[in-house]
């Protein structure tokens, strides 16, 4: 059990939160684990983990009292002014993650789906090495282990 | 953590920093309820656990529906 300073931050989108509800009971752990972190986060309580608010209304379109429990694992947020003229969603998630990157705990993790992953590791914004230093772009299994990793519950 | 005693929509409640809110829920004159069991759910909540508060934003602010955010409620939500 750590003391709530948690190695990472996650940066989520709503192709994650599509993709890890294929499995119902998968899900609820994860969304535990994550909530977890979220919450007893010691740098960012509550604001821990980052979701936009485009993805954040996506996630719920079809169930909205989904977003009771994303509101538990994730802080929506607006986009910012420095992005304002970013028309790439891809390029803007990158992008406010290196914004974020500076403060503790300096490392960022953007939760995906496997297809979209490709997406942005493709992104012009991604290709430095300290980027890929400080945001790493996972889904999937390896998702489950980096939040596994970060929560250390 | 920031204080904070004002409800919102949907809002997470972490009663282990939020003896506030429990405090207010017992003496507040202006809260209302749905359901009179609502306020004892508040009040019995446990250090750790987290209230998700749904009220009116009106005023005088109405609470609508307390869940506990745990397995079950995710199993509902999701």
């Amino acid at each position: 059990m750590t003391d709530g300073n948690f190695p990472a931050r996650f940066v989520i989108d709503d192709y994650f939160i599509r993709d890890i509800l294929k499995n119902r009971e998968l899900a609820v752990t994860i969304i535990r684990k994550l909530n977890h972190i979220h919450t007893k986060s010691t740098h960012h309580p509550f604001r821990h983990n980052i979701i936009f608010d485009e993805s954040f209304k996506k996630s719920i379109d079809d169930k909205q009292i989904r977003g009771q429990a994303i509101l538990g694992i994730a802080h929506p947020i607006s986009i910012p002014d420095f992005l304002k003229d970013e028309t790439n969603f891809y390029s803007k998630v990158i992008r406010y993650s290196i914004s974020i990157a500076d403060k503790l705990p300096r490392k960022i993790i953007i939760l995906t789906s496997p297809d979209k992953q490709k997406e942005y590791e493709n992104n012009p914004h991604y290709r430095d090495n300290d980027v890929k230093r400080a945001i790493k772009i996972v889904s999937s299994s390896l998702a489950i282990e980096f939040i596994d990793l970060v929560s250390n519950i | 953590m920031e204080e904070n005693t004002n409800l919102h929509d949907g809002e997470l409640i972490e009663i282990e920093f939020a003896n506030i809110f429990q405090d207010a829920v017992r003496n507040s004159p202006i809260l209302k309820y749905k359901e009179a069991s609502l306020k004892e759910e508040i009040l019995q909540a446990k250090p750790d656990q987290l209230l998700v508060v749904l009220s009116t934003i009106n005023s005088p602010k109405e609470i609508q529906s307390v869940d506990y955010y745990d397995e079950e409620f995710l199993r509902k939500t999701l």
